[in-house]
Parts: C-alpha cells; structure tokens; sequence
C-alpha cells in the first residue's frame, strides 16, 4: 500500500485541481477503497456506485483532509465507508437508489487542526481480546459490513436495548484499553 | 451530569457514530455539534483511526476496466468544453489579428501606389 507521505502529497495536489495527481491517487488506492465497498454492500454494481460517489467526493473535498485530523488513507476508507453504509441503508429503507446516483456530497471543513493520538497498528484488535468472543464481533459486523443495531440485535437474537447497552459497555472498555 | 460523564458519553457517542450506528436522526445532530465542538471531533477521528484498521485485511479488487475513464469524464467535461471555448476565442482573435493585418497592408499599398 502507497505510504502516508505519498498519499498526502497527492492529495495535497488534488486539492489544487491536479488532475494528474487525481489518476495517481486513484491508481494508489481504487483497489483497496473498492474491496471495503465490496465487503459491505456484497454486490459489484452497488459498490461500484460507492466507489463512484466516494471518488467524486475526494475530488471536490480533498482539501478538507488537512483539518480532518486523519490520515489520507483513513480519510479515504472513511469517505467509501460512508457512501457504501448509505447505500446499503438506502437498500434497506426501499428509496429510490437514483438519490443517490452520482452525487457529491460536500461535507463542512473542519475549522481547526487536530491533535491525534496516531493509532497504533494492531492496538485495537489487542484490546478487542479482553472483550468475550461475540461482544469483539459486533463491532467488525457494524463497521465492516455495515450492521445496524436492529442487525446485530437479530444477528445475536438480543433486544436492540441489549445489544446498545453492550456497544456502550465494549466502547467504554476499549476507550480505557486505548487511553483515550 | 459530571463533567467527566459529559466527556465519557461524548466518548460513546463518537464511537457510535464512528461503527455507524446511529439513526438518521442521532446522526445529523451530531454531525451539527461536530462542526462547533473540536473535543469531540477528537473523539470521532481517534475512533476512526482504530476502527479502520479493522479493513486491514480487506483485500484490493480492481474497478472494472473502463471506471477511471468514466469519473474522468464525469469530473472533467464541463472545464474541458470551458477550456475549449478559451481555445476557440483565441482562434478567433487571431483571426481578427490576420484579417486586420491584411486590411492594414492593402490600405498601406493602396496609398505607396496613389503617391
């Protein structure tokens, strides 16, 4: 995968309309923002249109990366995370799939620097350990393949309030585990 | 509420809505409060950057062969046709130039010729 650097420096040149830069980019990251479009809507035509919308978005917002606090690759992932979340929920609620169809959304820049605790490879998954089997499992089904509350709650045949008293309880775990 | 159990909800909350399992609802207005409160854009993006390393071993799948040149196209036409017009205004004052120069040069030879 590219290095941060790389991926900062290009975004930084899309950011200025560099078209080149945006086919560099593209090059760079395509394969791995469409593999978690992929995971999460299980469908190529769907995750095409994710990938579709999550490109439009790095090109028009790819200067609010700077003040995001995240790294390029993190901010990427995010941005196809969302637009393959939406899709799915989309899915799910029977709207017109054409709302969504080659939009861009402009999210709001975020006026001020962020102080990261930059996230160590790997820290999570340490502490995901300390949690029973099931309870780490909810938070790869929510995040990676996009379950809400309602899923997860029949995925583990609990009442919803149940299994948001658990996330809550986990998040709360993993916060102090992450020292947060 | 405890200023601690502010922060420890505010905490919750980020990771929640990081997992992607707010409502509708529950999300717009925390995208609200995200614009005003940088403390709890910390929270988010530090969840974030946990969770998205739960995608680390979701492998890469190529974009069908023909995706780039589409977005191109989708993201790029509208300033190529402006771009295009820029061209075809300065085609058009160069031929002015030349037709003018023309002109010049008849009317100066018309006038060598009279003397």
């Amino acid at each position: 995968m590219a290095k941060t650097a790389e991926l900062e420096k290009l975004l930084e040149q899309v950011a200025t309309r560099d078209r080149d830069a945006f086919g560099d980019l593209y090059a760079l990251t395509s394969g791995k923002l469409f593999g978690v479009c992929l995971r999460i809507l299980a469908s190529r035509p769907k995750a095409q249109a994710a990938l579709w919308s999550a490109f439009v978005q790095i090109w028009q917002d790819a200067k609010s990366l700077q003040t995001s606090g995240l790294r390029p690759m993190t901010w990427m992932i995010h941005i196809a995370h969302q637009k393959s979340i939406q899709r799915l929920r989309l899915d799910l609620t029977d709207v017109s799939q054409e709302t969504l169809a080659d939009e861009a959304q402009t999210e709001g820049e975020w006026p001020e620097d962020l102080v990261l605790k930059p996230s160590e490879h790997g820290q999570l998954i340490n502490c995901m350990e300390v949690l029973p089997w099931e309870r780490s499992a909810v938070f790869r089904l929510a995040f990676v393949e996009g379950e809400t509350y309602p899923d997860l709650a029949a995925h583990f045949d609990l009442p919803v309030d149940t299994m948001r008293t658990w996330v809550r309880q986990d998040l709360h775990i993993l916060s102090e585990c992450l020292d947060r | 509420m405890t200023q601690s159990d502010a922060k420890n909800t505010d905490k919750i909350l980020a990771g929640e809505y990081a997992l992607g399992l707010l409502s509708d609802q529950e999300n717009t207005e925390f995208e609200v409060r995200l614009e005003t409160e940088p403390q709890l854009r910390r929270y988010h993006a530090n969840w974030l950057e946990d969770f998205v390393t739960l995608t680390d071993d979701i492998g890469e799948v190529a974009p069908p062969v023909g995706f780039y040149a589409g977005l191109e196209k989708r993201l790029f036409d509208a300033p190529q046709v402006a771009e295009q017009a820029t061209k075809s205004g300065s085609l058009v004052r160069f031929v002015r130039f030349v037709l003018g120069a023309a002109v010049a040069v008849v009317v100066c030879a018309l006038i060598l010729v009279a003397l």
